[in-house]
């Protein structure tokens, strides 16, 4: 039985059906944990995890969704916070655009995943978290710039330069790399 | 080939959709109780029992609105079932006699 995503929604928050919260996890599940696998670079034990608090997070806060945004954006942007709540949590970053190092130390931490290429995994090391976001965002989720504006709370500008930044490193990854 | 375009080709040949792997359950199985809002059931519930009022009130042959009304209260269970919504069985069946019965003294009456 196909319902949209509001009715189902609304049937968590006022009958407490745990099956209709089930139906919204098996339709974003795939997407919010390859996002996450993205911004952690391949980690999919630690992208898993996030991705459960995720859920978790959204199900006990689903009273804030007020259907201004679609849910899948809103659930993004619960993604992009749990991400970077874990990276605060670690104290490997004070600012996200310093991150660098502590990004890769974090990847190489991480056990190397199934089912996504290496050469994606450290192309996107080479990335700030920032630009990172950005790029899988609006390059691989294919959304629009101000939809990722409001996952992530950037300007649009700023988006647009750290795509701009996340473009140019991936290039000269892909270059160097022997990709024409 | 300029560079958008090689970065989207390599990104969507890159780009793989993680298997769910007991993903659904493991989520499902660590999320916390959410408390019932007993008033929205309440008002179903009322308004079920409104519209079973306004068939029976109809004076129509009350062994049809009989069956229609079990088959149709029969359906809405099993719906409620099936969307994992607790309602208790022995308010229906209370509602569905006090139906009955209110149906067939207004059918009498009238």
């Amino acid at each position: 039985m196909f319902l949209p995503d509001i009715a189902l929604v609304s049937q968590v928050l006022l009958f407490g059906n745990r099956r209709a919260f089930d139906s919204l996890v098996r339709k974003y599940q795939g997407a919010v944990r390859r996002i996450l696998l993205n911004l952690t670079a391949g980690d999919a034990a630690l992208s898993d995890d996030l991705a459960q608090e995720t859920f978790i997070k959204a199900y006990t806060s689903l009273e804030s969704f007020k259907n201004r945004a679609n849910f899948g954006t809103w659930l993004y942007r619960i993604a992009y916070n749990v991400f970077y709540d874990y990276i605060r949590s670690r104290k490997e970053t004070c600012s996200m655009d310093d991150a660098d190092g502590d990004m890769e130390a974090l990847c190489q931490t991480g056990p190397s995943d199934n089912y996504i290429a290496t050469d994606i995994n450290e192309a996107m090391k080479l990335l700030k978290p920032n630009e990172r976001t950005c790029v899988t965002l609006h390059l691989m989720e294919d959304l629009p710039i101000d939809k990722v504006s409001e996952i992530t709370g950037m300007p649009e500008g700023t988006v647009k330069s750290h795509l701009a930044r996340g473009k140019e490193k991936l290039i000269t990854y892909l270059k160097r790399n022997g990709y024409e | 080939m300029n560079d958008d375009q090689l970065i989207r080709k390599f990104l969507q040949e890159n780009h793989s959709v993680p298997e769910d792997n007991g993903f659904c359950e493991r989520v499902m199985s660590h999320l916390p109780q959410r408390p019932v809002n007993t008033a929205w059931i309440t008002l179903l519930e009322i308004a079920a029992l409104a519209a079973g009022c306004a068939i029976l009130l109809s004076r129509v042959d009350l062994t049809q609105v009989f069956c229609d009304f079990t088959v149709r209260t029969l359906q809405f269970v099993a719906y409620l079932r099936y969307m994992d919504i607790n309602i208790n069985p022995l308010y229906m069946v209370a509602a569905l006699t006090l139906l009955t019965v209110w149906g067939g003294y207004k059918i009498k009456e009238g």
